[in-house]
C-alpha cells in the first residue's frame, strides 16, 4: 500500500511540475511574442515589411540592416550618451533615495509624516501638468539644451524609490540597530553597516529599474535637448522615422534591438545580487521578520 | 553573504567616476546651450525648425551650407523634432520665449490657423512688397492662401495636391482601361469608380490572395468636399473658428453614405478599422492588395518603393467636387530678434535657384513656384513612366479643383478632427446610420468650447 | 543631546538631498501648476487670472466624464490583473525550476523594450486585417478574429492585455521581496505538514503584504494616469472609449492651448488619486503585517501608511 501511495505521490508531483512548466513556457511565449516580432522585422527588407499578411520569419534575413543603421545615424554616439545619462542618474537617484528612505523608516521626527505625504503627492500629479512650468524654470536657469535639467534633479532621489526602499527598511529588525548603538555607533553607522548591506536586493532592483527607465526615456530628453549630438538612444531612434510612410521599419527595429542589448547585459550582470536561487537566511535571531 | 563590501566599493567608485563625468559633461552641455555668447561673433543666429526626416535633414544641411556661402553674416542653427512630438516641443519653446525663427506652421497637426490665432507669426507684407520683383514666380493664388486681412504670414514653397493613384498591374490583370487624367471627363464618376472597384475586387477567404478595389486617405471633411459638400461652415475657413456648424446636408450625407457603403455593403474596400490599424506598420496601398487609392501628392515619393507598377489619374467627377490642396509655407516667428535676416533666409528657401529647387529634386515634393513646375513634370513623369503632359493634366486639374486644406485654415484642428473621426466611427462600423452619425457630429461640434 | 533630538537632526540630514531637490526643482512647478489652474494660459501669452472658471467648466464637460469613465474602467480591470499576474509569476520564478536564470531573464526581457515600441508592436499584432493574431486564428483555427482595438467594448481589455509585456518591474520587486523572506518559517511550516496553498495564504502572502500594498498603490497611481496606449495606438478611440483622462489633459494643454484647464484637470486627478489611496490603505489595514505585528496593533497611524 505504501508503495502504491508513493507512486501516486510521484505522479502527482510530475503532473504538477508539468503543469507549472507548461504554464511558464506558454506565458513566456505570449509575453515575448512582440519581441520576436521586432527581431524578425529587423531582419526583413523594406518591401517585405509591407507584405501582407505578415509572416513571422523573414524570407531572406537581411543581416546588413544592422550595419546600415550605424551609417544612417550616429547610433554609437547615441548609445554612449544614453549610457552615461542612465548610469549617473540611476546611481544618484538610488543613493539619495535610500538615504531618505532610511530617515522615513527609522528616524522619528516632527514633520516626517507631512513630508511623507508630500513625497507621495509628487507621484500623483500627471507629468504633463508640470512640464511647462518645469521647462520655464530650467529656461530661467539657462540649462536648456543640456543634460543638466535631466541629471541634477536626480541627485535628490525619487519618491517611487524612497517609498519602495522604505518598505524594505521597515522590515529590518530593530535589534540589529541596537547592536550597533551599543557598540557606540551613530545613525550613519547604522545606515552603512546594517541598512545598506541588508537591502542589496531592493537597491540593485531600484538601480536596474531606474537605469532602464532613463534609457528608454523619450519625452524629457526630447524637451530639453535641441542638439542632435546630445541625443540619447531613445530619442535618436526617432531620427529614423519619417512622416509619410517612408519609415525604414526594418532599420528602426534593428536599431531598437541594438538599443536593447546593453540593458540585457546589465540585467545579466546584476541578476545575482537580487535574484538568488534559494531564499537567504538573513536574520538569525528572530524567527519571523519582515 | 553578498560580497557586499566589494560590491559597495565598486559601486562607490563607479558612482564617483560617473558623478565627475556628469559634472564635466553637464558644464560642457550647458555651454552648447541657450545663451549664445554675444560678443563672440558679428553673426546673427537664426533657428530653423523642421521635423525629423532622414531625407529632409540631408537637404537641410546642404541648404544651410549653400546659404552660408552667400550670407556669411547669418548663421542658421538646425532644430529638428520628431513629427509626433512637434507641436508639443514647439509649444514649450514658444512658452519659454525661445520660439524658432523660421518654421513651417503646417508641419504638424496644429496648423497655420492655430499659430496665426495665437499671434505667433510675423507679418511679412512689408518685406514681400520690397522683394516682389525677385519673387515673381510664386503664384498669386497660392500667396493669397497665407494672406489674412491684407497681411501676409507665410511664403509657399510646396504645393501638394490630391491625386487618384492606381495599381497598373491589377488593372492589367483585370483587363480594364486605366482611369483618365482629365479632371473634366464626366464619364469617370464615383459610380463608375465603384463599378471598376467591383471588378477589381477578388474576395477570397485567404488573406494572401484577397484583393480590394479601392481605399482612401481622406479626412472626413475631404470626403464631403469630393461630393460638393462641406462638414464645416464657410466662415470657419476665414476666421479659423467654428461658430455655427451645419453638418447634416444632402451632399454630406451622400458622401459619407457612399464611402461607408464601399466597405460595408459593396465589399470593395477594407473596413475602416482594418485600414486604420494597418497604418501602424506602413502603407496598405504598398502591399499591392488594394487597386486604387485617393491621397495627397506625397504618395509620388512614398510609393516609389512599390514592387508593382502604378500611375496617377484624376479623382472621379462629381458636381461641385473639390480636393484638398496642401500648400506649405515658410513663416517667421513674431518674436524673432532678427526679422531682416530671417527674411533673407525665407527668400532663399523659396527661390527656384535656392532652397525650393533643391527641395524639389532632393526631397521630391511638388514645388509651388511656377518655373520649377515644368522641371518637376518632366522629372516625375519620367520616374512614373508616363507622359509629362498627362502628369501636367493631372496636377493642373488638382490645382483647378483644389481647395486649401482645412487643417491649415481651421484653428484647433486636431480637436475638430478628433471629434469628426469619433462621431463617424460607428458609421464606418455599420452600427449607426449615416444620418445619426452626422447628427451626432453636429451635436459634438456645437458642444466644443474652443476660443 | 538626547536620543529624540539626535533622531530629529539625523532625520533632516538624511532627507536633505530630497528636500533640497524638492524645494529647488519639484516644488515650484507643482505650485505653479496649481496656480495655473485658476488662470487662462495659452502658452503664447502670459497667464491671465480666471478664478474658478476652469473648475466650473470641468463640472459641465461631457468629454471629461467620458474620459474619467474610461480611466476608471481601465484601472479597475488593470490593477487586479497586474497584481495577480506579477505575483503568480514571481512565485513561479522563485521556486526551483529548471532553467530558472534563463527564464527570469526572458520574462523580464520584454519590459526592457520602450513602452512606445511595445505599443506599436501590439497594435500591429492585433490588427484585424493583417495582424498576426487574426491571421493565425483564421488560417489555423478557421475562426474570424474579433475586433480587438476597434470595438469600443473590447478596447480596454485589449489594452490591459498589452500591459503584459511591461510587468517585468513589478515582478522584479516581488521577487526581491521573496528573497528576504526567512527560510525557517517555511521549514517550520513544512514540518508541521502545511500544504502548498496553506503556506501561500498563511505565510507567504501575509509576509509579502507590505510589498503587495506598495505595488497595489503604485499601480493604482500609474493606472489612473494611463496615457501611452491612447497616445500611440488608439488615439482615444473608438468613440472616445479609450480617451483616457491624462490623454484628454494632454490634448487640452497642447492642442487646445488651454493650459489652465489642463492644470485644473491635473489637480482634480491628484485629489482623486489621493482619496483612492487613502481608501485602499484604510480598507487593507487589517491585512497588512509589519514586523510580524498585526497591522491593527501598529503604533501610530500615518507612519506605516504605505
Amino acid at each position: 500500500m505504501l508503495f502504491e501511495a508513493n507512486r501516486t505521490a510521484r505522479f502527482v508531483r510530475i503532473g504538477r511540475s508539468a503543469l507549472r512548466y507548461s504554464f511558464l513556457y506558454a506565458a513566456l511565449g505570449f509575453i515575448c511574442f512582440p519581441l520576436l516580432w521586432m527581431l524578425s522585422a529587423s531582419l526583413k527588407s523594406t518591401a517585405e515589411i509591407y507584405r501582407y499578411p505578415m509572416r513571422l520569419l523573414p524570407a531572406k534575413p537581411q543581416w546588413n540592416n544592422y550595419v546600415h543603421i550605424f551609417e544612417m545615424a550616429p547610433l554609437g554616439r547615441f548609445l554612449l550618451n544614453s549610457f552615461w545619462y542612465a548610469g549617473v542618474t540611476a546611481l544618484a537617484t538610488v543613493a539619495a533615495s535610500s538615504l531618505a528612505a532610511y530617515a522615513f523608516a527609522r528616524l522619528p521626527a516632527r514633520g516626517s509624516q507631512v513630508l511623507m505625504v508630500l513625497t507621495l503627492a509628487t507621484l500623483l500629479l500627471p507629468g504633463h501638468a508640470t512640464m511647462i512650468p518645469q521647462y520655464l524654470l530650467f529656461n530661467e536657469l539657462q540649462w536648456i539644451n543640456s543634460y543638466l535639467p535631466l541629471v541634477i534633479p536626480a541627485f535628490a532621489g525619487s519618491a517611487y524609490y524612497i517609498l519602495l526602499i522604505r518598505q524594505f527598511y521597515t522590515g529590518i529588525p530593530r535589534e540589529l540597530e541596537d547592536a550597533v548603538k551599543i557598540d557606540g555607533g551613530g545613525r550613519l553607522q547604522i545606515y552603512t553597516r546594517i541598512m545598506l548591506p541588508l537591502s542589496v536586493p531592493p537597491l540593485v532592483t531600484s538601480l536596474l529599474l531606474e537605469f532602464i527607465g532613463r534609457w528608454n526615456d523619450l519625452f524629457s530628453p526630447l524637451l530639453y535637448l535641441n542638439d542632435e549630438r546630445l541625443y540619447p538612444v531613445a530619442l535618436g531612434l526617432t531620427s529614423f522615422s519619417s512622416q509619410y510612410g517612408a519609415t525604414p521599419w526594418p532599420h528602426v527595429m534593428a536599431a531598437s534591438t541594438i538599443a536593447l542589448l546593453p540593458l540585457l547585459l546589465l540585467f545579466f550582470l546584476t541578476q545575482r545580487y537580487f535574484l538568488r536561487d534559494n531564499p537567504v537566511v538573513v536574520f538569525q535571531k528572530r524567527s519571523n521578520s519582515f | 553573504m553578498f560580497n557586499n563590501n566589494r560590491l559597495r566599493r565598486l559601486l562607490r567608485l563607479a558612482g564617483c567616476f560617473l558623478v565627475i563625468l556628469s559634472m564635466l559633461a553637464g558644464c560642457a552641455g550647458g555651454g552648447f546651450g541657450a545663451a549664445s555668447s554675444p560678443a563672440a561673433s558679428e553673426q546673427a543666429e537664426l533657428v530653423w525648425l523642421m521635423s525629423t526626416d532622414p531625407v529632409k535633414n540631408k537637404w537641410q544641411e546642404k541648404t544651410v551650407a549653400e546659404f552660408g556661402h552667400t550670407h556669411p553674416h547669418i548663421r542658421i542653427k538646425l532644430l529638428n523634432v520628431p513629427y509626433e512630438q512637434f507641436d508639443q516641443k514647439l509649444a514649450a519653446l514658444i512658452a519659454s520665449g525661445n520660439a524658432p525663427d523660421i518654421w513651417n506652421p503646417n508641419q504638424a497637426d496644429s496648423g497655420f490657423a492655430t499659430y496665426l490665432q495665437m499671434g505667433a507669426l510675423l507679418d511679412l507684407s512689408p518685406y514681400y512688397e520690397n522683394s516682389k520683383a525677385e519673387m515673381n514666380g510664386l503664384d498669386v493664388k497660392m500667396m493669397d492662401i497665407y494672406r489674412v486681412n491684407g497681411k501676409l504670414y507665410g511664403v509657399p514653397y510646396i504645393s501638394n495636391a490630391t491625386y487618384f493613384y492606381y495599381n497598373k498591374d491589377l488593372f492589367d490583370q483585370a483587363q480594364l482601361p486605366y482611369p483618365p487624367t482629365n479632371w473634366d471627363d464626366t464619364t469617370w464618376t464615383f459610380e463608375t469608380m465603384r463599378d471598376v472597384a467591383r471588378r477589381l475586387t477578388l474576395a477570397t477567404d485567404n488573406p494572401e490572395t484577397h484583393i480590394y478595389g479601392v481605399m482612401h486617405e481622406l479626412s472626413p471633411n475631404a470626403l464631403s468636399w469630393a461630393f460638393g459638400g462641406d462638414l464645416l461652415p464657410a466662415d470657419a475657413y476665414e476666421t479659423g473658428l467654428i461658430r455655427k456648424p451645419n453638418v447634416v446636408t444632402a451632399e454630406n450625407t451622400a458622401a459619407i453614405r457612399y464611402f461607408s457603403e464601399l466597405a460595408l455593403t459593396d465589399g470593395v474596400s477594407p473596413s475602416h478599422q482594418a485600414l486604420s490599424s494597418a497604418y501602424t506598420l506602413g502603407n496598405p496601398f504598398l502591399s499591392g492588395k488594394i487597386a486604387m487609392t485617393i491621397t495627397g501628392g506625397w504618395g509620388l515619393r512614398s510609393y516609389q518603393s512599390a514592387d508593382f507598377r502604378w500611375g496617377v489619374a484624376a479623382v472621379p467627377y462629381h458636381e461641385g467636387r473639390q480636393v484638398p490642396l496642401y500648400v506649405d509655407p515658410w513663416s517667421i516667428s513674431a518674436a524673432t530678434s532678427h526679422p531682416d535676416e530671417a527674411w533673407e533666409f525665407v527668400k532663399f528657401l523659396t527661390s527656384p535657384d535656392g532652397g525650393a529647387g533643391s527641395y524639389m529634386t532632393d526631397v521630391g515634393r511638388t514645388p509651388a513656384e511656377s518655373g520649377l513646375l515644368t522641371q518637376w513634370y518632366e522629372a516625375t513623369a519620367a520616374e512614373l513612366d508616363m507622359d509629362a503632359r498627362d502628369l501636367k493634366e493631372v496636377h493642373e486639374g488638382a490645382l483647378k479643383y483644389g481647395r486649401r486644406a482645412d487643417n491649415h485654415l481651421i484653428a484647433y484642428y486636431p480637436i475638430i478632427l478628433d471629434t469628426m473621426n469619433q462621431s463617424l466611427g460607428p458609421v464606418w462600423n455599420g452600427t449607426t446610420s449615416v444620418e445619426e452619425g452626422l447628427a451626432d457630429m453636429q451635436r459634438n461640434l456645437e458642444s466644443l468650447h474652443l476660443e | 543631546m538626547n536620543e529624540s533630538r539626535k533622531d530629529t537632526v539625523a532625520f533632516w540630514l538624511f532627507v536633505s538631498p530630497w528636500v533640497c531637490g524638492f524645494a529647488l526643482f519639484s516644488g515650484e512647478p507643482l505650485i505653479a501648476s496649481g496656480l495655473l489652474s485658476f488662470t487662462n494660459y495659452s502658452l503664447f501669452a502670459p497667464p491671465s487670472f480666471a478664478g474658478l472658471d476652469n473648475y466650473s467648466a470641468l463640472l459641465n464637460d461631457a468629454l471629461l466624464a467620458k474620459s474619467l469613465k474610461a480611466t476608471l474602467a481601465y484601472t479597475l480591470l488593470a490593477v487586479p490583473f497586474h497584481l495577480v499576474s506579477t505575483l503568480a509569476l514571481a512565485l513561479l520564478l522563485h521556486s526551483a525550476v529548471v532553467g530558472q536564470a534563463l527564464l527570469r531573464t526572458l520574462y523580464y526581457l520584454p519590459s526592457l523594450v520602450s513602452g512606445i515600441a511595445v505599443a506599436l508592436l501590439w497594435s500591429s499584432l492585433m490588427d484585424p486585417h493583417s495582424g498576426f493574431i487574426h491571421t493565425f486564428l483564421s488560417s489555423v483555427l478557421g475562426l474570424k478574429g474579433p475586433l480587438l482595438l476597434q470595438n469600443p467594448k473590447s478596447v480596454i481589455p485589449s489594452i490591459v492585455v498589452m500591459d503584459l509585456t511591461s510587468l517585468g518591474s513589478t515582478t522584479l520587486i516581488f521577487l526581491a521581496a521573496l528573497q528576504v523572506l526567512p527560510a525557517e518559517l517555511f521549514h517550520a511550516a513544512k514540518i508541521d505538514g502545511a500544504g502548498r496553498l496553506k503556506t501561500l495564504f498563511k505565510i507567504t502572502l501575509p509576509l509579502l503584504s507590505p510589498v503587495l500594498l506598495f505595488n497595489a498603490v503604485m499601480d493604482v497611481i500609474s493606472s489612473l494616469q494611463v496615457f501611452t496606449p491612447a497616445y500611440i495606438v488608439t488615439k482615444g478611440g473608438p468613440e472616445w472609449s479609450s480617451y483616457f483622462y491624462v490623454y484628454y489633459l494632454f490634448r487640452a494643454a497642447f492642442f487646445q492651448f488651454d493650459m489652465g484647464y489642463a492644470s485644473a484637470m491635473a489637480w482634480i486627478l491628484l485629489l482623486l488619486t489621493f482619496a483612492s489611496i487613502c481608501l485602499i490603505v484604510a480598507l487593507t489595514r487589517p491585512f497588512v503585517y509589519y514586523e510580524n505585528k498585526p497591522a491593527a496593533s501598529n503604533k501610530g497611524g500615518r507612519r506605516h501608511v504605505v
